[in-house]
């Protein structure tokens, strides 16, 4: 074969794939706009579950809020700790070996099944440390299901910062806390916020942890962390599950990815601010 | 007086030994220029004088004395402050230009608005950038022109008080009227500071410089006046080096 017709079959093949996943995802996007559409309404979305069974006549406020909140926490968590491991391994971490070591770690942690979180934050978390189902317990768990992600974003873009910069901070005999504090995150800052809300999209759209560690059918607006919540993935899941009301479940899936939507978006238009900046 | 004794200096990188028994007293408030060929060792005795080699990942043996006490008494960062070093290519942070100023001095216990201000305006103006900025002290740093930001550098380096001022090549990368002004400040500066600079530009030893060190695959092969220097080097090889066979 030609380098001409390899060439070429690779180009058609990009093309096609390109195509495919574009239509895939207009068509979800459309199918779900197309099926929840109907149900939304400004009721909908800011009242309480109505109907009997729950939810079967609208109303999802406190699944967006407990959503909402649910990622917060899990972003504060997870980006504590996110944050601390990168800066140990990149700037004091002597030994390869442990450097390895915390790599594996956090790989590890990206392969664990959400499920398998789930039970681990049940049993840990919701019975042994008696949190209960609650907003602390189910935050939590998503933020460990997310802390790998965070991790390794903010490990390469510490990483990418200019040497020559941070040793001319050194240079004028300035601390390495210091260093970091005060040069090294504001230069990363745009970036780490774009993967803390990548994250938290990501945490906000799974269920499988919070099925056994925070969500119920129906609560009201949490007051305290202790208190179980509504999620909105949650309550899709009831809603279709139980066949409660497939119409209503569209119009929350709706509501979800149009969040979804935002977050992700305001994570890309971070992410390139960055570009810019530098 | 000499600020700076170098005794029986060892420098390495790992296993691979880059200086090799130097020795060299530095004297205060002398411009002295340190040449030789690529390689040579000339960058690692710069950042062994303020310890920056350790950042680099290199170590030395042998002793340093600032002001006749060795310098690993010091706090390192002390140390750091009172020898500043300027590199080969411009560093200015990707901050506006008063926050590379107002960086070290914050760090250092400066809070007074007023007295930071006169910190960036007096550094500003000792490195002759005050009013070729036009007083636009909220620009990037990033933005200005290469001299221009190797100015700001020195600038910074100043903004710390510093005893001795290392300079790594520190025109290299720029045209003739740059490289002019830093010399012409580099002159004026000589009255506080004690400059060691390396250069691989031999006519810019001769013009700024009072001593010359050449140095050749890790020692130390001559240390004069630069006029003696230049005029009648002592060694072999340091005349071959003159003459441009090295080179
Ligand atoms: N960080 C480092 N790790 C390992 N080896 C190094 C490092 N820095 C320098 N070296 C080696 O040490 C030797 C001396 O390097 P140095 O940078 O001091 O030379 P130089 O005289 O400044 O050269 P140039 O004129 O090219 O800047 C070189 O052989 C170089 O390869
Ligand atoms: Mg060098």
């Amino acid at each position: 074969m030609s380098e001409k017709t390899k060439d070429f079959i690779f180009k058609t093949w990009i093309i096609i794939s390109t195509v495919i996943v574009f239509t895939v995802v207009i068509y979800i996007f459309g199918y779900i706009f197309k099926n929840g559409i109907g149900s939304i309404n400004l009721e909908f979305i800011f009242s309480d579950p109505k109907g009997m069974p729950i939810g079967s006549e609208g109303g999802v406020f406190p699944a967006i809020v407990g959503s909402l909140f649910l990622m917060l926490i899990a972003c504060i968590f997870a980006s504590i700790l996110a944050i601390s491991t990168s800066i140990y391994t990149v700037f004091y971490c002597r030994s390869k070996r442990i450097e390895s070591i915390i790599h594996l770690i956090v790989q590890s942690m990206a392969g664990i099944p959400s499920i398998v979180l789930g039970l681990f934050g049940y049993t840990l978390l919701v019975l042994h440390l008696r949190l209960g189902r609650s907003l602390l317990s189910g935050g939590i768990t998503l933020g460990i299901m997310i802390f790998p992600y965070i991790e390794v974003r903010v490990e390469k873009t510490l990483r990418e910062v200019d040497k020559a910069i941070i040793g001319s901070s050194y240079a004028l005999g300035v601390s390495k806390a210091h260093t970091i504090s005060k040069l090294i995150l504001p230069l990363c800052k745009a970036d780490i916020i774009s993967a803390i809300t990548m994250a938290g999209g990501f945490a906000m759209g799974a269920s499988a942890p919070i099925i056994l560690t925070a969500a119920v059918i129906f609560a009201p607006i949490p007051k305290s962390l202790f208190a179980p919540v509504m999620a909105l993935p949650f309550h899709l899941y009831i809603l279709t599950g139980e066949g409660i009301s497939l119409e209503k479940a569209y119009g929350t899936a709706l509501v979800l990815i149009m969040i979804l939507l935002i977050i992700n978006i305001t994570s890309v238009v971070l992410n390139m601010k960055r570009r810019d900046d530098r | 007086m000499d600020i700076l004794k170098i005794n029986n200096l060892f420098a390495s990188y790992g296993d691979k030994e880059v200086l090799k028994d130097l020795s060299m007293n530095i004297k205060k408030n002398k411009i002295t220029a340190i040449i030789g060929p690529s390689g040579c060792g000339k960058s690692t005795l710069l950042t062994a004088l303020n310890l920056m080699i350790e950042e680099n990942g290199g170590n030395f043996a042998g002793e340093i004395l600032f002001k006749d006490k060795d310098i690993l008494s010091y706090e390192k960062n002390d140390i750091r402050r009172m020898i500043g070093i300027v590199f080969q290519k411009p560093t200015p942070f990707p901050f506006s230009i008063y926050k590379n100023l107002t960086y070290a001095p914050i760090y250092y216990g400066t809070k007074d608005k007023k007295e930071l201000n006169n910190i960036v305006k007096a550094t500003l103006k000792e490195a002759g950038l005050f009013h070729e900025i036009n007083e636009d002290l909220n620009m990037l740093a990033t933005k200005l022109s290469g001299g221009q930001q190797q100015r700001l550098c020195i600038a910074r380096a100043l903004t710390v008080k510093p005893e001795v001022l290392l300079l790594d090549e520190p025109c290299s990368a720029l045209d003739i009227k740059n490289t002019q002004n830093i010399e012409e400040m580099l002159l004026k500066f000589s009255q506080d500071y004690t400059i060691i600079i390396v250069t691989h530009n031999l006519a810019q030893a001769k013009r700024i410089s009072d001593y010359t060190a050449f140095i050749l695959d890790g020692e130390l092969i001559e240390y004069e006046e630069t006029e003696e220097m230049f005029t009648n080097p002592k060694d072999r090889r340091t005349k071959e080096y003159i003459e441009g066979i090295y080179g």
